[in-house]
């Protein structure tokens, strides 16, 4: 992009070309809080695979399908299966029709069908939120956030929250190389590991939280604090009917689903 | 001239210092002249660009004695938010002025004015104008923690310049810089100077000072030693008395005349020394 | 009129430090929780802030560290009370001079023990569906305690407990050693600043 053609993306909303990633980000949120929300109250495998397979189907037709099967598969294998091993492993021996037998142990239907639950519960829930967050960039949420109402100092705070964290991580290896290179071991034994940390976490806390003076006084001399209203650089398109309408769809659904599947599931 | 800055009788304690950090501060600063503020480390150059912003004490805390007047209005009357517009601030570590938030220099710079409320068609022509003002044009696209030391000092004035303040207070711009980046920043304050804008630099570089300043004020142990045109408190013995740094120029024409060879007035500039010398060497062959 | 400006001031600065603190969450649960395996540490930053800022910052800290865990993995968003709870818990005990003293602060380690364990023990059994969780409370304290007979929420409870004491007395020592190694003249600026911050001048001490 040249440095006109760039200037020139300010004049108009942002665009992405795509029709999830360009949705109106409240409305999404909106829709995938429903749906996440829907799975965790009702859990059960049926509304959770239900869940989980919208999300996959709004995944594949966004560019980022492929981070969203990778890291659901890597959250997959990591969270779920070690508890779905421990709840079985609880459950062995329980009275009940058994589905099969494990080490010479009954495993009941009931113990099967509630890793089921879980499993399909924390992908569904996993699921709809990745496809919020993979499309959505957070600046563009603020922003839409901040024409809904939302105080721009609380915006601030989020997108500070975020950028934060990759800055801090920055720093941490920093410091960390550094203490390397006087010769402070890193590697070894877990007293070893822990003794090399500690004098790395803290003047990295102590560093960033002293700098912390220094950006309020700059960001109060960009009139951070000044009072009335405040526009944006990068702007959002508002939402259109058609999209109030599917989060408001969401929302119903949600409350109706949770309260039918609480009842017949 | 009139007068945008009075102090009268100024003394300041920062929380939890049993000793003030300047005492009976005088002084009146003239709109649409530049200053600048030398004198040793700890001597209380900060602090006194400080009161002008009213920091001390309203970020400080601390106890204040006497008044300032900004604009003829008393400190401690003005909105903070409205001060923090009406005099420009930029700060001497560069990395700490970016906000952190922004992704491209160009929003960078438009943050101060989307807190303004500024609508967006005018915001993006200020943007461009000041860019290409404070040449960082080609760093619009860039991610403001990507960029080094000078560029980044750059951006962070240009931020503050998008606010249009007409009084800019910059307190030690060049001392985390490299000497062709500091010279960029006195670049940019001559820019100032011709707009018309009052601006007040604290700086230990005294040979750049003495070729942009209209006057100097020199401030050691916390009180002001020396105020005046440039050239009067440049040569003004009460400087090197006071452990106040003074340009190689004074330093030269210092030893000349104790070496019994003084020039026919006090350079203060390097150009002035050079120029002085030359005179000197013609001088003598038009006797020979 | 002047302190209802410092007022403000303040809250800019406290404005900053709660995405810091967010981070130092992050930070502190990534570099101990990978090596100590016990220690989590993310609520450094929620109690520091709760300390220093007062109640709500410190709320305003949980509820963000949370959504940011959220992100990562959505059903922490049923811990969020907890760490809620901790910043609002830490703001009282800081305003009560706490963290002035080691010995005081170690000794409220039970308090967010509390909080910490059975909170999360109750919350962790409602949101499964009354069983246990995959962590390591669960195997190595809750469910030997179930196989030996105790009812299934209190070996929960207890082995989230138990783990959660030794988790908050680390985090509580950390945080008395990072506002002991803070400047007093950074902490004074801040709200809660006077409460662990020790000296302070009076303007008749002051030579002009």
């Amino acid at each position: 992009m040249t440095d006109q053609e760039f200037i020139e993306s300010f004049r108009h909303y942002q665009k992405k070309n795509n029709w999830w990633c360009d949705f109106h980000p409240v409305a999404k949120l909106v829709f995938c809080l429903s749906f996440g929300f829907l799975s965790l109250i009702v859990f059960k495998w049926q509304v959770g695979l239900a869940v989980f397979l919208l999300a996959g189907l709004i995944a594949i037709r966004t560019p980022a399908r492929k981070t969203y099967f990778i890291t659901l598969g890597v959250m997959f294998v990591a969270g779920c299966l070690f508890t779905v091993a421990v709840r079985l492993y609880v459950h062995m021996g329980d009275p009940g029709p058994v589905a099969f037998y494990l080490f010479g142990k009954a495993v009941p239907v009931a113990a099967v069908i509630s890793c089921l639950d879980l499993i399909f519960m924390i992908e569904g829930f996993l699921g709809i939120f990745m496809t919020f967050f993979l499309t959505t960039e957070m600046r563009d949420l603020c922003c839409c956030l901040e024409q809904v109402g939302m105080s721009p100092s609380a915006t601030f705070m989020i997108l500070s929250t975020f950028s934060g964290i990759a800055s801090i991580k920055e720093k941490l290896n920093c410091v960390r190389e550094s203490q390397r290179a006087r010769g402070i071991e890193t590697e070894g034994s877990l007293v070893v590991k822990v003794k090399s940390i500690l004098p790395v976490l803290f003047p990295v806390i102590i560093s960033s939280m002293t700098g912390v003076e220094d950006r309020t006084l700059a960001m109060d001399a960009r009139a951070f604090s000044a009072k009335g209203k405040h526009t944006a650089l990068r702007r959002a398109a508002p939402a259109k009917p058609v999209e109030k309408m599917v989060a408001a769809l969401a929302v119903i659904l949600c409350i109706a689903g949770s309260i039918a599947g609480r009842m017949y599931l | 001239m009139g007068v945008c800055i009075e102090f009268q009788d100024v003394s300041y304690a920062y929380p939890l210092t049993k000793k003030a950090a300047v005492r009976h501060l005088n002084c009146r600063l003239e709109t649409g002249k530049c200053y600048g503020v030398i004198g040793p480390n700890a001597g209380g150059k900060t602090t006194f660009c400080n009161l002008m912003r009213g920091l001390c004490p309203n970020f400080y805390g601390g106890i204040l004695k006497g008044t300032v007047l900004i604009h003829g209005k008393n400190l401690l009357e003005w909105e903070d938010e409205e001060l923090s517009v009406q005099i420009g601030y930029v700060f001497q570590d560069p990395f700490a002025q970016v906000s952190g938030i922004k992704e491209t220099v160009f929003e960078e710079i438009g943050m101060g004015l989307e807190n303004l409320g500024v609508e967006a068609e005018e915001m993006i022509a200020r943007i461009v104008e000041i860019a290409k003002m404070v040449h960082v044009d080609t760093l619009l696209q860039k991610n403001p923690l990507a960029l080094s030391g000078g560029q980044c000092q750059r951006v962070a004035f240009a931020s503050i310049l998008a606010l249009d303040s007409d009084i800019i207070v910059i307190d030690e711009p060049t001392s985390q810089l490299d000497p062709e980046a500091g010279s960029d920043v006195f670049e940019i304050i001559d820019m100032l100077k011709k707009q018309g804008k009052t601006v007040i630099i604290a700086e230990h570089k005294v040979d750049l000072l003495a070729e942009y300043c209209d006057e100097i004020i020199a401030i050691a142990g916390g009180s002001i030693v020396a105020k005046g045109p440039v050239k009067e408190v440049l040569s003004d013995p009460v400087l090197p008395e006071n452990g106040v740094r003074i340009p190689q120029a004074v330093s030269l024409a210092r030893e000349l005349w104790q070496a019994g060879k003084p020039f026919r007035e006090i350079p203060v500039t390097m150009q002035e020394a050079i120029g002085l010398i030359k005179e000197r060497r013609e001088g003598r062959a038009d006797g020979n | 009129m002047t302190g209802k400006k410092k007022k403000k001031k303040m809250d800019n600065m406290t404005k900053l430090l709660i995405p810091l603190a967010v981070a130092i969450n992050m930070l502190a649960y990534n570099v101990l929780y990978s090596t100590t395996m016990v220690i989590l540490g993310d609520s450094i930053g929620t109690i520091l802030v709760g300390a220093i800022c007062g109640p709500v910052p410190g709320a305003v800290v949980g509820v963000l560290s949370n959504l940011v865990n959220v992100i990562k993995n959505p059903v922490m968003i049923v811990m969020l009370p907890l760490n809620v709870a901790f910043g609002v818990v830490s703001g009282y005990l800081s305003k009560r001079k706490i963290f002035i003293r080691l010995w005081k602060t170690i000794l409220c380690t039970p308090l967010y023990g509390f909080i910490g364990g059975w909170l999360s023990g109750s919350i962790i059994f409602l949101a499964m569906g009354g069983d246990f969780w995959g962590n390591m409370a669960s195997v190595f304290v809750g469910i030997p305690l179930f196989h030996a007979g105790v009812p299934k929420y209190f070996a929960m409870a207890i082995g989230q407990l138990l783990f959660d004491c030794i988790d908050k007395a680390a985090c509580l020592v950390l945080v008395y050693l990072i506002i002991k190694s803070l400047p007093d003249r950074f902490l004074i600026k801040l709200p809660y600043g006077r409460y662990v911050t020790s000296k302070q001048y009076d303007e008749s001490e002051i030579e002009f």
